[in-house]
């Protein structure tokens, strides 16, 4: 279904005023601050928080008017809601929570098992059926509710943080379930992502949340045209490679080489902080892996940094200090070296 | 320090010493199954299970309403529903008799339209002990409500359950503890009532006298039976106790 949603909501000292369009098939990725408001807009398509104006449109059903009269509870609006910290239920198998919005449903137990050990499977948790919430690591609690939330075949599929709560080695993996999952499922989705690196891997489009207002919002290799904010000049300040990995060897589409820290194969998103390039005046002693002779095609100050934008085979944005910018006399344009170690970059599965 | 500590853990510890080296353990069968005790034993099971079940029965559902809001009302009502656990149980048994009684605010209508008189009945008993006992429950519950997460019956909700389904397939199995807890001291507080009872339902034998009432009445014609009856209420104090274990012992 398509979802478009336009409202205003007033909670405590915190407005929302939110107005989002996601079409069927469609991922759209939150992004902002915290208690920009990402996650209460989540609720409020959920039908978890009322809307004070506006409406929230889920496909022709109009659910939310601000005016109460028409406002569809959360039960009857066929959305699945991954939260953040998945709270599965506790007194319950992982089986049995992913049955469980089935059996609300009417469906007959045995059935209602039979369809949540095949979604158990689809997320790789085949085996742990059995398990009770407390048993399973995040990622696999994280993997539970995602199937728990699939089960029910909803029309819209709404997830908060949903890698938040895996520890870094289970993050990839769970990556890779959700855009697996992504893929196959034909409704619309709006994810809460807390990093560029998710919203990249698993969102068409992203809207920019802060303090209560999209600031921006469309496809995401154009949000860094024009930012709209420091926060979004920042958020997409990180340097973004596309490649396809063999190994620790990213090979960039221009045909340059980087060397990675995590082995991957096939093709990859990697980010890199642009404070993690070290720029010199000579060729750096010892042997780090990534380092080369760029020029330099620009410089833009921030408030307690510079910005050095480097040229060549691989552009790249470096952060330095103003007193570096002396040392090194970028001012002058040239050519330095920059160097970048291996385990710096943030590889992802493209 | 110490010694006050050891001097406070006898003052404990000495009456139930003192209660065991007295039991008559020889005559125990004989005297625990003597007519007059088995009436007893059999009207405090019935009374405090009905008291225990009144007090689910009532008592959830006002629990549950008690945790969901700090209201001036919900305020008033706590205070109301707590004042029986810190009333002197005498009063509270007169204060029923009044309420109930023939010319009692509720007692009166109920004698005139319905024809029925709740005073000196076995219903009497009941009502006594579970308005002593009620309270336990309400409190524990609405604790246990109160610490559980609400996202959890939210969660429940997006997945397609009415919030009474989700009430009742979420938040009660996640408060299951409290329940339990609850329960338990309500229906020992129930099993132990004397005072709100013989006030509010006297002491007849067989429809009135709980094992307590059958206790003080038996002090002073047959002691030993008195003595049976107590070491049977302690054990079965302690057996609660026991299964209270989880909820009242836990050491960080």
């Amino acid at each position: 279904m398509n979802v478009d949603v336009d409202f205003t909501l007033q909670r405590g000292d915190f407005s929302l005023a939110v107005g989002l369009q996601v079409s069927a098939g469609e991922t759209l990725a939150l992004l902002g601050p915290n208690g920009a408001g990402k996650s209460t807009t989540l609720r409020v398509l959920a039908g978890l928080h009322a809307v004070a104006s506006g409406h929230v449109r889920l496909g022709d059903q109009v659910v939310d008017d601000g005016a109460g009269a028409g406002f569809v509870p959360p039960e009857r609006r066929g959305v699945g809601f991954v939260f953040q910290d998945h709270l599965l239920f506790g007194h319950l198998t992982a089986r049995d929570n992913v049955a469980y919005g089935l059996r609300s449903r009417g469906v007959k137990a045995r059935l209602a098992r039979t369809v949540a050990d095949d979604w158990l499977q689809r997320v790789g948790l085949g085996a742990r059926g059995d398990a009770r919430p407390g048993e399973l690591s995040g990622g696999e609690a994280q993997r539970v509710a995602l199937a728990r939330a699939l089960a029910v075949k909803p029309q819209l599929l709404l997830l908060d943080a949903p890698l938040a709560a895996a520890d870094a080695s289970a993050r990839l993996e769970l990556r890779r379930t959700l855009q697996t999952q992504l893929r196959e499922f034909s409704g619309a989705c709006v994810l809460v992502a807390h990093d560029l690196g998710d919203a990249l891997a698993l969102a068409d489009k992203v809207a920019v949340l802060e303090s209560g207002r999209v600031v921006q919002q469309g496809r995401l290799a154009e949000l860094g045209h024009r930012p709209a904010s420091r926060y979004v000049a920042d958020l997409v300040g990180l340097n973004c490679f596309r490649g396809v990995c063999a190994g620790n060897a990213l090979r960039l589409a221009g045909g340059a080489e980087l060397f990675v820290g995590t082995p991957h194969d096939g093709a990859v998103i990697a980010t890199l902080h642009p404070r993690a390039v070290a720029l010199f005046r000579e060729r750096p002693a010892g042997s780090p892996r990534n380092v080369w002779c760029a020029p330099v095609l620009g410089l833009e100050r921030a408030v307690d940094c510079v910005r050095v934008r480097l040229g060549g085979d691989v552009p790249v944005i470096a952060e330095v200090t103003e007193a570096a910018v002396r040392d090194l006399e970028l001012d002058g344009g040239g050519s330095v070296w920059a160097a970048i170690k291996a385990t710096e970059f943030r590889v992802a599965p493209a | 320090m110490q010694a006050i500590a050891a001097l406070a853990a006898a003052l404990f510890a000495a009456p139930l010493v003192g209660l065991a080296l007295q039991v008559p353990w020889p005559e125990l069968s004989g005297l625990l199954l003597a007519d007059e005790t088995v009436d007893a034993l059999w009207l405090s099971l019935q009374c405090s299970v009905a008291a225990a079940a009144l007090s689910v029965v009532l008592g959830l559902p006002l629990a549950t309403w008690l945790a969901g809001g700090d209201s001036l009302l919900h305020r008033s009502v706590r205070v109301i529903a707590t004042l029986p656990m810190v009333l002197p149980p005498v009063v509270g048994g007169i204060a029923l008799l009044l309420a109930f009684g023939q010319h009692g605010i509720v007692g009166h209508p109920l004698a005139q339209w319905f024809g029925v008189t709740v005073p000196f009945t076995t219903a009497s008993v009941v009502l006594a002990t579970t308005y002593v006992a009620m309270p336990y429950f309400v409190l524990t519950v609405e604790g246990g409500i109160r610490s559980c997460d609400p996202r959890y019956a939210a969660a429940a909700t997006t997945l397609g359950a009415t919030p009474w389904r989700a009430f009742c397939t979420v938040t009660l199995p996640m408060v299951a503890p409290s329940l339990r807890a609850g329960l338990l001291v309500a229906w020992a507080r129930a099993l132990g009532e004397f005072g709100a009872t013989i006030t509010f339902a006297g002491s007849f034998q067989g429809s009135t006298r709980t094992l307590p009432l059958a206790i003080y009445h038996a002090l002073e014609a047959q002691p030993d039976a008195a003595i049976a009856l107590s070491m049977l209420l302690l054990l079965v104090s302690a057996a609660v106790l026991f299964l209270l274990r989880r909820q009242w012992f836990r050491t960080p």
